[in-house]
């Protein structure tokens, strides 16, 4: 199992969230909503795609349509 | 015993399973296929009649203003551009003045098709669909992306497809020049038609249970030909072969249902409407006093004198080289606008629709540009605050007219067409259906949000419900089987995604 520690946050917060975790089947506890929250928040997104070599040749191919 | 009564009474519906009518969708897109030039030459295209005659062939609605961008991601989410955010090819930066990154239909903050499919695990074709951007993952199926990536980019998944189409010639690129003929046409439409046996090839392997699929030839072709009857006719031709070629296969394939539609029509390219010229006119748009600005007001006149009626100097056939980047430093640019004077700024992509930011947003700076705007009589429609992420204003001009956002060098706010274009961008597109049990539908328009839940829901499938489109059942024989199958998903992950996104997007300048 993944090591754990535990954090703090506002009891009424927790207990809101707990209350929106009883109401959407979705998430089992407030630790896996919080879990799943944190992760979204810090997972980069996907990243550069293009280097900016290609960004500019799709802009190119955008302008030549006067898209851009 | 009442409960009693009314299960027995409800018992014949809800007993019986309904028997899902089909087993396989393709949503065959040509880009920028009007429903006008068909209808027009319905005689010279035997598969489009077919259809008329025998399945169902309409008008689409596309979305406000229909530029592909925000047309694929409608195809992807059933959502219309109001919900989607997507005016533009890129984004616009409200306190920079400025536009952003470039706008992807598969990066829209709502759950596409290709997360639904993710989640419930079917097996899913997307191909050449213009605008997505990878990286993407795709449980089951495959992803080709389309026009403007190209060969060198990470366009198609999983990789071993991606390493499998690098060798092949075609890439999504899509090559059709400015100066066409019966002859250099040939090229393209060929090409368009390898695209269509492609995807057949790769139909038989991933065997997806529904497929998007995607040829934008047309659209290109269009933009350079509109007005050529005898080049368009061979290129609707073409289009009408590949047609004949789906629904050949759907007789084979009983199950399976084709959905035929382009993400908007053409129009003639009849003037320019300089969005920003008018503004400055009456009063709502003011350039600074320096001597810089004077001095490109000045430039950009004269060289605009010198190329009367033939090109432009908004981007379209200004090839990014050091000379173009060099004259542009000397035109007018959105660095001369004197922000603390103007009232609203035109922003956006040449099509008979104008997206006007309001830079400091008043109550009386909204009625003060939109009486201006109204008391012009090619002025169509002037829409409010048009959705999320979007301008304040969209103003619609009468067809033939594109909204032109280069910046105010001229007091004459109307100009003759660029000779470089020769059609633009219509909101009507084309809609049609055929398959075994496709009835006739009644005269009626479908949106263009509305394809991907019919589609879905044909299969079976549960809808999104962030997916805003009408299903559209009456254009089945098995409207009740349809109607029983209805299923709408919360996919809140997504949504949650998309929160979590905002928020970051609302703190990384603190952060930086």
């Amino acid at each position: 199992m993944e090591d754990r520690v535990t954090i703090s946050i506002p009891r009424a917060l927790y207990e809101r969230a707990e209350k929106w975790v009883n109401e959407n089947e979705d998430f089992s506890s407030v630790e896996e909503l919080v879990t799943f929250l944190l992760r979204e928040f810090v997972s980069e997104e996907s990243g550069e795609v293009y280097s900016p070599e290609e960004e500019e040749e799709i802009k190119e191919r955008l302008r030549r349509l006067g898209y851009i | 015993m009442i409960k009693q009564l009314i299960f027995f009474r409800a018992a014949p519906t809800f007993t019986k399973m309904s028997e899902i009518p089909y087993e396989e969708a393709i949503i065959l897109v040509f880009d920028g296929l009007s429903p006008y030039f068909i209808r027009n030459h319905m005689e010279r295209l035997e598969n489009f009649s077919k259809l008329a005659e025998r399945g169902f062939f309409g008008e689409l609605i596309s979305n406000i203003p229909p530029i592909t961008v925000s047309c694929a991601a409608s195809f992807l989410t059933g959502a219309s551009s109001e919900m989607t955010g997507i005016f533009d090819f890129r984004r616009f930066d409200r306190l920079g003045l400025k536009e952003g990154e470039l706008v992807f239909a598969n990066k829209v903050g709502i759950p596409t098709v290709i997360d639904l499919a993710n989640e419930l695990g079917f097996s899913i074709g997307v191909f050449n669909v213009p605008f997505i951007s990878p990286p993407f993952r795709v449980r089951k199926g495959f992803i080709v992306a389309g026009f403007p990536l190209s060969k060198a980019s990470r366009f198609a998944y999983p990789d071993s497809l991606l390493e499998e189409l690098r060798k092949y010639e075609l890439g999504p690129e899509v090559n059709v020049p400015h100066e066409l003929s019966e002859e250099s046409l040939r090229k393209p439409l060929e090409d368009m038609y390898q695209r269509w046996k492609l995807f057949l090839r790769l139909r038989e392997t991933y065997r997806p249970k529904l497929s998007i699929v995607w040829l934008s030839e047309i659209d290109h072709i269009s933009h350079f030909a509109w007005d050529n009857e005898d080049l368009m006719t061979i290129a609707y031709q073409k289009a009408d072969n590949i047609l004949g070629e789906a629904m050949d296969l759907l007789k084979k394939d009983r199950k399976s249902l084709l959905l035929v539609a382009s993400d908007h029509g053409f129009m003639n390219f009849d003037g320019s409407f300089l969005i920003n010229s008018f503004l400055e006119k009456r009063g709502l748009l003011s350039l600074k006093r320096s001597l810089k600005t004077r001095f490109k007001r000045m430039f950009t006149k004269l060289l605009l004198g010198l190329r009367e009626g033939s090109k432009s100097v908004g981007g379209m056939t200004w090839r990014e080289s050091t000379v173009t980047r060099l004259v542009k430093k000397f035109l007018l640019s959105r660095d001369d606008v004197n922000l603390d004077e103007s009232i609203a700024i035109g922003i956006g992509p040449l099509t008979g629709y104008c997206l006007i930011y309001l830079l400091k947003y008043s109550d009386s700076d909204l009625v003060e540009v939109v009486d201006a705007l109204k008391s012009e009589s090619y002025v169509k429609e002037v829409l409010v605050d048009p959705g999320k992420d979007g301008p304040d204003l969209i103003v619609h001009l009468e067809d033939g007219l594109a909204c032109d956002h280069f910046m105010p060098w001229s007091p004459d706010h109307l100009r003759p067409a660029l000779k470089a274009l020769k059609g633009i961008h219509h909101i009507k597109g084309v809609f049609g259906l055929w398959g075994k049990g496709v009835v006739s539908c009644p005269d009626f328009k479908v949106g263009i949000e509305d394809i991907l839940p019919t589609a879905l829901a044909a299969l079976g499938l549960p809808v999104m419900n962030t997916a805003e489109g009408r299903i559209r059942f009456e254009c089945f024989d098995f409207e009740t089987q349809i109607r029983q199958n209805i299923q709408k998903i919360n996919l809140w992950k997504f949504k949650v995604r998309r929160k979590v996104k905002e928020l970051k997007r609302r703190y990384s300048p603190i952060r930086d």
